[in-house]
Protein backbone atom coordinates (compact mmCIF):
# COMPACT_ATOMS: atom_id res chain seq x y z
CA UNK A 1 0.00 0.00 0.00
CA UNK A 2 2.78 2.08 0.82
CA UNK A 3 4.06 1.82 -2.89
CA UNK A 4 1.40 3.43 -4.23
CA UNK A 5 1.40 6.40 -2.41
CA UNK A 6 -1.22 5.70 0.49
CA UNK A 7 0.65 6.99 3.32
CA UNK A 8 -2.43 7.11 6.13
CA UNK A 9 -2.69 3.86 7.84
CA UNK A 10 -6.43 5.27 8.56
CA UNK A 11 -8.38 2.64 7.38
CA UNK A 12 -11.70 4.73 6.09
CA UNK A 13 -8.49 7.27 4.48
CA UNK A 14 -7.28 4.38 2.64
CA UNK A 15 -11.19 3.34 1.40
CA UNK A 16 -11.60 6.97 0.00
CA UNK A 17 -8.06 6.78 -1.65
CA UNK A 18 -8.65 3.60 -2.91
CA UNK A 19 -12.11 4.42 -4.38
CA UNK A 20 -10.89 7.92 -5.57
CA UNK A 21 -8.18 5.95 -7.53
CA UNK A 22 -10.70 3.73 -9.41
CA UNK A 23 -12.52 6.51 -10.39
CA UNK A 24 -9.32 8.26 -11.83
CA UNK A 25 -8.35 4.91 -13.75
CA UNK A 26 -12.36 4.38 -15.03
CA UNK A 27 -12.10 8.49 -16.33
CA UNK A 28 -9.13 7.78 -18.19
CA UNK A 29 -10.04 4.64 -19.85
CA UNK A 30 -13.44 6.62 -20.80
CA UNK A 31 -11.68 9.36 -22.34
CA UNK A 32 -9.31 7.27 -24.31
CA UNK A 33 -12.81 5.54 -25.64
CA UNK A 34 -14.19 8.64 -26.23
CA UNK A 35 -11.09 10.08 -27.79
CA UNK A 36 -10.70 6.07 -30.10
CA UNK A 37 -14.38 7.00 -31.29
CA UNK A 38 -13.59 10.16 -32.36
CA UNK A 39 -11.14 9.23 -34.40
CA UNK A 40 -13.28 6.17 -35.89
CA UNK A 41 -15.51 8.43 -36.56
CA UNK A 42 -13.46 11.14 -38.33
CA UNK A 43 -11.92 8.33 -40.59
CA UNK A 44 -14.91 6.73 -41.72
CA UNK A 45 -16.10 10.29 -43.05
CA UNK A 46 -12.86 10.91 -44.58
CA UNK A 47 -13.66 7.74 -46.49
CA UNK A 48 -17.02 8.58 -47.32
CA UNK A 49 -15.71 12.12 -48.97
CA UNK A 50 -13.04 9.59 -51.35
CA UNK A 51 -15.69 7.90 -52.68
CA UNK A 52 -18.51 10.20 -53.00
CA UNK A 53 -15.96 11.92 -54.95
CA UNK A 54 -15.68 8.91 -57.36
CA UNK A 55 -12.52 7.42 -55.97
CA UNK A 56 -12.42 3.55 -57.50
CA UNK A 57 -10.40 0.49 -56.45
CA UNK A 58 -10.61 -0.88 -60.29
CA UNK A 59 -8.07 2.37 -61.45
CA UNK A 60 -4.64 1.47 -61.58
CA UNK A 61 -1.70 3.17 -59.93
CA UNK A 62 0.72 3.23 -57.38
CA UNK A 63 -1.03 5.88 -55.67
CA UNK A 64 -4.16 4.00 -55.66
CA UNK A 65 -2.69 0.73 -54.00
CA UNK A 66 -2.27 3.58 -51.52
CA UNK A 67 -5.49 5.12 -51.08
CA UNK A 68 -7.12 1.58 -50.98
CA UNK A 69 -4.99 0.77 -47.77
CA UNK A 70 -6.23 3.82 -46.15
CA UNK A 71 -9.64 3.40 -47.42
CA UNK A 72 -9.58 -0.41 -46.52
CA UNK A 73 -9.95 -0.53 -42.57
CA UNK A 74 -13.21 1.76 -42.27
CA UNK A 75 -15.02 -0.41 -44.69
CA UNK A 76 -13.95 -3.47 -43.28
CA UNK A 77 -15.58 -1.34 -40.04
CA UNK A 78 -18.31 -0.72 -41.96
CA UNK A 79 -18.91 -4.61 -43.14
CA UNK A 80 -19.10 -5.33 -39.92
CA UNK A 81 -21.71 -3.29 -38.66
CA UNK A 82 -23.83 -4.05 -41.96
CA UNK A 83 -23.77 -8.06 -40.51
CA UNK A 84 -24.20 -7.09 -37.25
CA UNK A 85 -27.23 -5.34 -38.15
CA UNK A 86 -28.36 -7.88 -40.30
CA UNK A 87 -28.36 -10.71 -37.66
CA UNK A 88 -29.62 -8.78 -34.81
CA UNK A 89 -32.53 -8.10 -37.23
CA UNK A 90 -32.81 -12.03 -38.08
CA UNK A 91 -32.93 -12.37 -34.25
CA UNK A 92 -35.45 -9.61 -33.98
CA UNK A 93 -38.02 -11.25 -36.28
CA UNK A 94 -37.64 -14.80 -34.39
CA UNK A 95 -34.90 -16.62 -36.02
CA UNK A 96 -32.67 -19.21 -34.28
CA UNK A 97 -29.67 -17.24 -34.00
CA UNK A 98 -27.45 -20.43 -34.98
CA UNK A 99 -24.00 -20.81 -34.53
CA UNK A 100 -21.37 -23.17 -34.46
CA UNK A 101 -19.00 -24.27 -31.47
CA UNK A 102 -16.43 -26.20 -31.31
CA UNK A 103 -15.38 -26.56 -34.42
CA UNK A 104 -19.02 -27.73 -35.91
CA UNK A 105 -19.42 -30.48 -33.33
CA UNK A 106 -21.55 -28.63 -31.35
CA UNK A 107 -24.50 -25.70 -32.44
CA UNK A 108 -26.39 -22.90 -30.17
CA UNK A 109 -29.80 -21.47 -30.97
CA UNK A 110 -31.88 -19.15 -29.34
CA UNK A 111 -35.63 -19.02 -29.02
CA UNK A 112 -37.13 -15.23 -28.52
CA UNK A 113 -40.79 -15.19 -27.51
CA UNK A 114 -42.96 -11.98 -27.09
CA UNK A 115 -46.54 -10.81 -26.16
CA UNK A 116 -47.34 -8.01 -29.13
CA UNK A 117 -45.23 -5.66 -29.16
CA UNK A 118 -43.03 -6.35 -25.69
CA UNK A 119 -40.35 -8.80 -26.01
CA UNK A 120 -39.99 -11.43 -23.77
CA UNK A 121 -37.50 -13.70 -22.42
CA UNK A 122 -35.30 -15.30 -24.92
CA UNK A 123 -34.74 -19.43 -24.18
CA UNK A 124 -31.16 -21.08 -25.75
CA UNK A 125 -30.44 -24.76 -26.54
CA UNK A 126 -27.06 -26.47 -27.66
CA UNK A 127 -27.00 -29.42 -29.66
CA UNK A 128 -24.10 -32.07 -30.03
CA UNK A 129 -24.28 -32.76 -33.78
CA UNK A 130 -21.21 -35.63 -33.52
CA UNK A 131 -23.52 -38.62 -33.14
CA UNK A 132 -26.86 -38.15 -34.48
CA UNK A 133 -28.53 -35.18 -32.63
CA UNK A 134 -28.75 -34.60 -29.45
CA UNK A 135 -29.49 -32.07 -26.83
CA UNK A 136 -26.21 -30.37 -24.60
CA UNK A 137 -27.53 -27.85 -22.50
CA UNK A 138 -30.71 -26.06 -22.51
CA UNK A 139 -32.31 -23.00 -20.14
CA UNK A 140 -35.52 -24.70 -21.29
CA UNK A 141 -37.98 -24.54 -17.99
CA UNK A 142 -38.60 -28.02 -16.42
CA UNK A 143 -42.39 -28.17 -17.46
CA UNK A 144 -42.05 -28.24 -20.95
CA UNK A 145 -42.00 -31.61 -21.93
CA UNK A 146 -38.59 -31.23 -23.64
CA UNK A 147 -37.11 -34.72 -23.69
CA UNK A 148 -40.67 -36.45 -25.25
CA UNK A 149 -40.69 -33.50 -27.71
CA UNK A 150 -37.19 -34.69 -28.77
CA UNK A 151 -38.15 -38.24 -28.93
CA UNK A 152 -40.49 -37.67 -31.50
CA UNK A 153 -38.67 -35.60 -33.99
CA UNK A 154 -35.12 -33.99 -32.97
CA UNK A 155 -33.31 -36.40 -35.00
CA UNK A 156 -35.62 -36.99 -38.05
CA UNK A 157 -36.91 -33.31 -38.83
CA UNK A 158 -34.56 -30.58 -37.16
CA UNK A 159 -36.92 -27.31 -37.82
CA UNK A 160 -40.41 -29.35 -36.77
CA UNK A 161 -38.54 -29.68 -33.63
CA UNK A 162 -37.17 -26.53 -33.01
CA UNK A 163 -40.80 -25.03 -34.46
CA UNK A 164 -42.77 -27.19 -31.70
CA UNK A 165 -40.48 -26.47 -29.12
CA UNK A 166 -41.31 -22.64 -30.01
CA UNK A 167 -44.56 -22.60 -29.91
CA UNK A 168 -44.62 -24.29 -26.44
CA UNK A 169 -41.71 -21.43 -25.15
CA UNK A 170 -43.63 -18.82 -27.00
CA UNK A 171 -47.25 -19.98 -25.05
CA UNK A 172 -45.57 -20.48 -21.98
CA UNK A 173 -43.99 -17.25 -22.17
CA UNK A 174 -47.14 -15.32 -23.38
CA UNK A 175 -49.18 -16.70 -20.17
CA UNK A 176 -46.23 -15.72 -17.64
CA UNK A 177 -46.41 -12.45 -18.83
CA UNK A 178 -49.87 -12.13 -19.33
CA UNK A 179 -49.72 -12.78 -15.33
CA UNK A 180 -47.55 -10.37 -14.77
CA UNK A 181 -49.64 -7.35 -16.39
CA UNK A 182 -52.60 -8.72 -13.44
CA UNK A 183 -50.36 -8.47 -11.02
CA UNK A 184 -49.11 -4.59 -12.39
CA UNK A 185 -52.29 -3.41 -13.56
CA UNK A 186 -55.13 -4.82 -11.41
CA UNK A 187 -53.48 -4.34 -8.00
CA UNK A 188 -57.71 -4.85 -6.79
CA UNK A 189 -57.85 -8.42 -8.05
CA UNK A 190 -55.94 -11.11 -6.53
CA UNK A 191 -53.71 -14.69 -8.09
CA UNK A 192 -54.86 -16.60 -6.01
CA UNK A 193 -53.13 -19.54 -7.72
CA UNK A 194 -50.93 -20.56 -10.51
CA UNK A 195 -47.88 -23.15 -11.50
CA UNK A 196 -45.01 -23.52 -13.29
CA UNK A 197 -46.80 -24.12 -17.00
CA UNK A 198 -49.03 -21.75 -16.21
CA UNK A 199 -51.50 -24.06 -17.03
CA UNK A 200 -54.01 -22.99 -14.51
CA UNK A 201 -54.85 -19.31 -13.17
CA UNK A 202 -57.15 -18.41 -10.53
CA UNK A 203 -58.21 -14.96 -9.88
CA UNK A 204 -59.91 -13.68 -7.10
CA UNK A 205 -62.21 -10.11 -7.32
CA UNK A 206 -64.32 -8.28 -5.64
CA UNK A 207 -67.74 -7.50 -7.01
CA UNK A 208 -68.71 -3.66 -6.96
CA UNK A 209 -71.07 -2.54 -4.49
CA UNK A 210 -70.45 -5.16 -2.07
CA UNK A 211 -67.46 -5.80 -0.06
CA UNK A 212 -68.54 -9.50 1.25
CA UNK A 213 -69.23 -10.96 -1.70
CA UNK A 214 -65.96 -12.26 -4.12
CA UNK A 215 -65.57 -14.30 -7.50
CA UNK A 216 -63.43 -16.92 -8.07
CA UNK A 217 -62.26 -17.23 -12.00
CA UNK A 218 -60.94 -20.35 -12.97
CA UNK A 219 -58.55 -20.67 -15.98
CA UNK A 220 -57.46 -23.84 -17.23
CA UNK A 221 -54.99 -24.29 -20.16
CA UNK A 222 -55.32 -27.51 -21.53
CA UNK A 223 -53.36 -26.87 -24.71
CA UNK A 224 -49.89 -25.95 -23.76
CA UNK A 225 -49.25 -24.49 -27.20
CA UNK A 226 -51.75 -21.30 -26.82
CA UNK A 227 -51.72 -18.48 -24.76
CA UNK A 228 -55.35 -18.57 -24.19
CA UNK A 229 -57.00 -20.58 -21.60
CA UNK A 230 -59.21 -23.64 -22.88
CA UNK A 231 -62.09 -23.90 -19.95
CA UNK A 232 -63.26 -20.92 -17.37
CA UNK A 233 -65.33 -21.94 -14.10
CA UNK A 234 -66.84 -19.30 -11.78
CA UNK A 235 -67.18 -19.95 -8.06
CA UNK A 236 -68.45 -17.07 -5.40
CA UNK A 237 -68.90 -17.41 -1.99
CA UNK A 238 -72.64 -16.33 -2.47
CA UNK A 239 -73.79 -19.47 -4.33
CA UNK A 240 -76.32 -18.19 -6.85
CA UNK A 241 -74.35 -15.82 -8.05
CA UNK A 242 -72.33 -17.85 -10.59
CA UNK A 243 -75.36 -19.50 -12.48
CA UNK A 244 -76.77 -15.66 -12.95
CA UNK A 245 -76.44 -14.84 -16.95
CA UNK A 246 -74.75 -11.35 -16.49
CA UNK A 247 -71.76 -13.41 -15.19
CA UNK A 248 -72.00 -16.71 -17.28
CA UNK A 249 -71.61 -14.39 -20.27
CA UNK A 250 -68.14 -13.30 -18.96
CA UNK A 251 -66.91 -16.89 -19.18
CA UNK A 252 -66.94 -16.25 -23.01
CA UNK A 253 -65.36 -12.71 -22.77
CA UNK A 254 -62.02 -14.76 -20.48
CA UNK A 255 -62.03 -17.32 -23.73
CA UNK A 256 -61.28 -14.74 -26.09
CA UNK A 257 -59.32 -12.05 -24.35
CA UNK A 258 -55.99 -12.75 -22.59
CA UNK A 259 -57.15 -12.39 -18.92
CA UNK A 260 -55.95 -8.96 -18.15
CA UNK A 261 -57.46 -7.36 -21.02
CA UNK A 262 -60.93 -9.21 -20.02
CA UNK A 263 -60.44 -7.95 -15.92
CA UNK A 264 -60.20 -4.65 -17.78
CA UNK A 265 -63.38 -4.90 -19.62
CA UNK A 266 -65.33 -6.22 -16.37
CA UNK A 267 -63.79 -3.19 -14.22
CA UNK A 268 -64.83 -0.58 -16.78
CA UNK A 269 -68.04 -2.00 -17.00
CA UNK A 270 -68.55 -1.54 -13.08
CA UNK A 271 -68.95 -5.56 -12.57
CA UNK A 272 -65.41 -5.61 -10.19
CA UNK A 273 -63.30 -3.63 -8.39
CA UNK B 1 -12.92 15.58 -6.27
CA UNK B 2 -15.09 12.46 -6.19
CA UNK B 3 -18.06 14.06 -7.82
CA UNK B 4 -15.92 15.89 -10.28
CA UNK B 5 -14.90 12.16 -11.51
CA UNK B 6 -18.41 10.71 -11.14
CA UNK B 7 -20.06 13.86 -13.30
CA UNK B 8 -17.29 13.72 -15.84
CA UNK B 9 -17.78 9.72 -15.77
CA UNK B 10 -22.04 9.89 -16.39
CA UNK B 11 -20.85 12.76 -19.28
CA UNK B 12 -18.31 10.45 -20.75
CA UNK B 13 -20.74 7.13 -20.81
CA UNK B 14 -23.53 9.57 -23.01
CA UNK B 15 -21.11 11.24 -24.75
CA UNK B 16 -19.65 7.15 -26.01
CA UNK B 17 -23.26 6.22 -26.64
CA UNK B 18 -24.06 9.32 -29.07
CA UNK B 19 -20.59 8.97 -30.96
CA UNK B 20 -21.45 4.65 -31.07
CA UNK B 21 -24.39 6.24 -32.55
CA UNK B 22 -23.06 8.41 -34.85
CA UNK B 23 -19.99 6.40 -36.03
CA UNK B 24 -22.55 2.88 -36.93
CA UNK B 25 -24.83 5.87 -38.95
CA UNK B 26 -22.03 6.67 -41.17
CA UNK B 27 -20.84 2.98 -41.52
CA UNK B 28 -24.17 2.05 -42.41
CA UNK B 29 -24.13 4.67 -45.51
CA UNK B 30 -20.93 3.94 -47.07
CA UNK B 31 -22.11 0.11 -46.94
CA UNK B 32 -25.36 0.93 -48.47
CA UNK B 33 -23.48 2.94 -51.54
CA UNK B 34 -19.82 1.44 -51.29
CA UNK B 35 -20.08 -1.83 -49.97
CA UNK B 36 -19.50 -3.80 -53.30
CA UNK B 37 -15.88 -1.89 -53.48
CA UNK B 38 -14.74 -4.10 -50.24
CA UNK B 39 -14.45 -6.78 -52.36
CA UNK B 40 -12.13 -5.25 -54.92
CA UNK B 41 -10.18 -3.28 -52.82
CA UNK B 42 -9.23 -6.37 -50.44
CA UNK B 43 -8.38 -7.81 -54.24
CA UNK B 44 -5.82 -5.01 -54.65
CA UNK B 45 -4.32 -4.92 -51.68
CA UNK B 46 -0.51 -6.92 -51.09
CA UNK B 47 0.57 -7.94 -47.81
CA UNK B 48 3.03 -5.68 -47.15
CA UNK B 49 0.54 -2.43 -48.15
CA UNK B 50 -1.52 -3.74 -44.75
CA UNK B 51 -1.45 -1.14 -42.41
CA UNK B 52 -3.05 -1.66 -38.64
CA UNK B 53 -2.46 -5.44 -40.07
CA UNK B 54 -3.76 -6.62 -36.76
CA UNK B 55 -6.66 -4.90 -36.48
CA UNK B 56 -7.27 -5.72 -40.19
CA UNK B 57 -6.78 -9.51 -40.13
CA UNK B 58 -8.92 -9.46 -36.31
CA UNK B 59 -11.94 -8.02 -38.77
CA UNK B 60 -11.42 -9.86 -41.09
CA UNK B 61 -11.97 -12.89 -39.48
CA UNK B 62 -14.63 -11.77 -37.53
CA UNK B 63 -16.49 -10.96 -40.77
CA UNK B 64 -15.78 -14.08 -41.86
CA UNK B 65 -17.37 -16.09 -38.70
CA UNK B 66 -20.88 -13.64 -38.69
CA UNK B 67 -20.70 -14.59 -42.65
CA UNK B 68 -21.22 -18.43 -42.26
CA UNK B 69 -23.84 -17.61 -39.19
CA UNK B 70 -25.72 -15.56 -41.53
CA UNK B 71 -25.43 -18.08 -44.16
CA UNK B 72 -26.40 -20.87 -41.64
CA UNK B 73 -29.64 -18.64 -40.44
CA UNK B 74 -30.85 -18.15 -43.90
CA UNK B 75 -31.01 -21.90 -44.30
CA UNK B 76 -32.78 -22.62 -41.45
CA UNK B 77 -35.00 -20.13 -40.88
CA UNK B 78 -37.46 -19.79 -43.90
CA UNK B 79 -37.06 -16.29 -43.40
CA UNK B 80 -34.68 -14.86 -46.05
CA UNK B 81 -33.88 -11.40 -45.52
CA UNK B 82 -32.97 -9.42 -48.69
CA UNK B 83 -32.24 -6.08 -47.53
CA UNK B 84 -31.85 -4.19 -44.08
CA UNK B 85 -31.34 -0.65 -43.31
CA UNK B 86 -30.95 0.16 -40.07
CA UNK B 87 -30.79 3.44 -38.62
CA UNK B 88 -30.43 4.70 -34.67
CA UNK B 89 -32.24 7.27 -34.09
CA UNK B 90 -31.47 7.50 -30.24
CA UNK B 91 -28.60 6.18 -28.00
CA UNK B 92 -28.15 6.97 -24.47
CA UNK B 93 -26.13 5.03 -21.96
CA UNK B 94 -29.34 3.24 -20.77
CA UNK B 95 -31.50 3.69 -23.90
CA UNK B 96 -31.30 2.59 -27.24
CA UNK B 97 -33.64 3.58 -30.42
CA UNK B 98 -33.51 2.04 -33.92
CA UNK B 99 -35.29 2.02 -37.20
CA UNK B 100 -35.02 -1.12 -38.89
CA UNK B 101 -36.39 -1.61 -42.44
CA UNK B 102 -36.56 -5.03 -44.16
CA UNK B 103 -36.84 -6.27 -47.24
CA UNK B 104 -37.05 -10.22 -47.99
CA UNK B 105 -39.33 -13.33 -48.76
CA UNK B 106 -40.34 -15.96 -47.25
CA UNK B 107 -41.29 -18.94 -50.06
CA UNK B 108 -42.58 -16.89 -52.72
CA UNK B 109 -44.75 -14.26 -50.58
CA UNK B 110 -42.17 -11.09 -50.08
CA UNK B 111 -42.85 -8.34 -47.60
CA UNK B 112 -41.69 -5.14 -46.66
CA UNK B 113 -41.63 -4.36 -42.98
CA UNK B 114 -40.73 -1.38 -41.07
CA UNK B 115 -40.67 -0.88 -37.51
CA UNK B 116 -38.67 0.60 -34.62
CA UNK B 117 -37.07 -1.39 -31.51
CA UNK B 118 -36.82 0.60 -27.83
CA UNK B 119 -34.20 -0.91 -25.90
CA UNK B 120 -34.34 0.29 -22.42
CA UNK B 121 -32.05 -0.94 -19.50
CA UNK B 122 -34.02 -1.23 -16.26
CA UNK B 123 -31.53 -2.39 -13.76
CA UNK B 124 -30.41 -5.76 -14.39
CA UNK B 125 -33.01 -6.19 -16.90
CA UNK B 126 -33.47 -5.16 -20.68
CA UNK B 127 -36.82 -4.02 -21.74
CA UNK B 128 -37.02 -4.39 -25.52
CA UNK B 129 -40.42 -3.05 -27.55
CA UNK B 130 -41.40 -2.59 -30.74
CA UNK B 131 -43.34 0.62 -32.39
CA UNK B 132 -44.51 1.94 -35.73
CA UNK B 133 -44.98 -1.68 -37.49
CA UNK B 134 -46.06 -1.47 -41.09
CA UNK B 135 -46.41 -4.31 -43.27
CA UNK B 136 -46.62 -4.50 -47.21
CA UNK B 137 -46.84 -7.98 -48.61
CA UNK B 138 -46.61 -9.28 -51.94
CA UNK B 139 -47.88 -11.65 -53.29
CA UNK B 140 -50.87 -13.43 -54.54
CA UNK B 141 -53.94 -14.71 -52.09
CA UNK B 142 -52.79 -11.60 -49.80
CA UNK B 143 -56.15 -11.19 -49.26
CA UNK B 144 -56.38 -13.96 -47.14
CA UNK B 145 -54.49 -12.40 -44.31
CA UNK B 146 -55.04 -8.24 -45.04
CA UNK B 147 -57.30 -7.81 -41.92
CA UNK B 148 -54.64 -10.56 -40.29
CA UNK B 149 -51.59 -8.22 -40.87
CA UNK B 150 -53.80 -4.90 -39.87
CA UNK B 151 -54.02 -6.55 -36.54
CA UNK B 152 -50.81 -7.04 -36.13
CA UNK B 153 -50.05 -4.11 -37.26
CA UNK B 154 -52.03 -2.41 -34.57
CA UNK B 155 -50.79 -4.29 -32.09
CA UNK B 156 -47.07 -3.75 -33.32
CA UNK B 157 -46.72 -8.07 -32.58
CA UNK B 158 -43.50 -8.17 -34.80
CA UNK B 159 -42.51 -11.99 -33.90
CA UNK B 160 -46.15 -13.42 -34.88
CA UNK B 161 -45.90 -11.26 -37.86
CA UNK B 162 -43.27 -13.52 -39.01
CA UNK B 163 -44.91 -16.76 -37.60
CA UNK B 164 -48.07 -15.80 -39.39
CA UNK B 165 -45.89 -14.88 -42.68
CA UNK B 166 -44.33 -18.31 -42.31
CA UNK B 167 -47.21 -20.49 -42.12
CA UNK B 168 -48.92 -18.76 -44.34
CA UNK B 169 -46.46 -18.75 -47.05
CA UNK B 170 -45.59 -22.16 -46.45
CA UNK B 171 -49.62 -22.77 -47.08
CA UNK B 172 -49.35 -20.88 -50.24
CA UNK B 173 -46.54 -23.19 -51.50
CA UNK B 174 -48.48 -26.24 -51.03
CA UNK B 175 -51.60 -25.30 -52.43
CA UNK B 176 -49.42 -23.95 -55.56
CA UNK B 177 -47.75 -27.77 -55.81
CA UNK B 178 -51.01 -29.53 -55.46
CA UNK B 179 -52.31 -27.58 -57.86
CA UNK B 180 -49.65 -28.14 -60.27
CA UNK B 181 -49.67 -32.04 -59.54
CA UNK B 182 -53.45 -31.96 -60.23
CA UNK B 183 -52.91 -29.96 -63.47
CA UNK B 184 -50.24 -31.89 -64.98
CA UNK B 185 -52.63 -35.35 -64.55
CA UNK B 186 -55.54 -33.21 -66.51
CA UNK B 187 -53.33 -33.10 -69.14
CA UNK B 188 -52.19 -36.52 -69.17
Amino acid sequence: MRALGFQSDDPEELKKKERLHRLKCRTLSLRMQRNKLKAQIQMIKETKAALDEGFSPDSNGGENRAKCSQLILPLLMARHTELKDMLKAHHLIGGYDLVEVDGGRRVCLSLSTAYKDTCLDTYHLELDLTRGVRIHRHDIPPCIPLTSLAQENLQTDLPAFLNTLRQHVSALASRLHQVKLIKERLKTVRVMETNSLCSVLVLMCKITGDEDTAILFSLLYRDPIRALPTQVTLESNDKSLPDEPQWKETKSLFLELPPHQALLVLKNKGKIM
Amino acid sequence: MEEQYEAEIQQLCEEIAMLEAEKENYEREVSLHYGQYLHSMLGVMVEDDLRNKQDIAKLMDEIEKMEKNLARQIRLNKINLTGCCTKTIEKSKTKVVQQYQLTGHCYHVSFNVDFIITEEQEDDTLMRKVTNLNVVVDGQDFTDISSLLSRVEETNSLLLLFKTLESFSENCEHRSKTFQHFKVRQVS
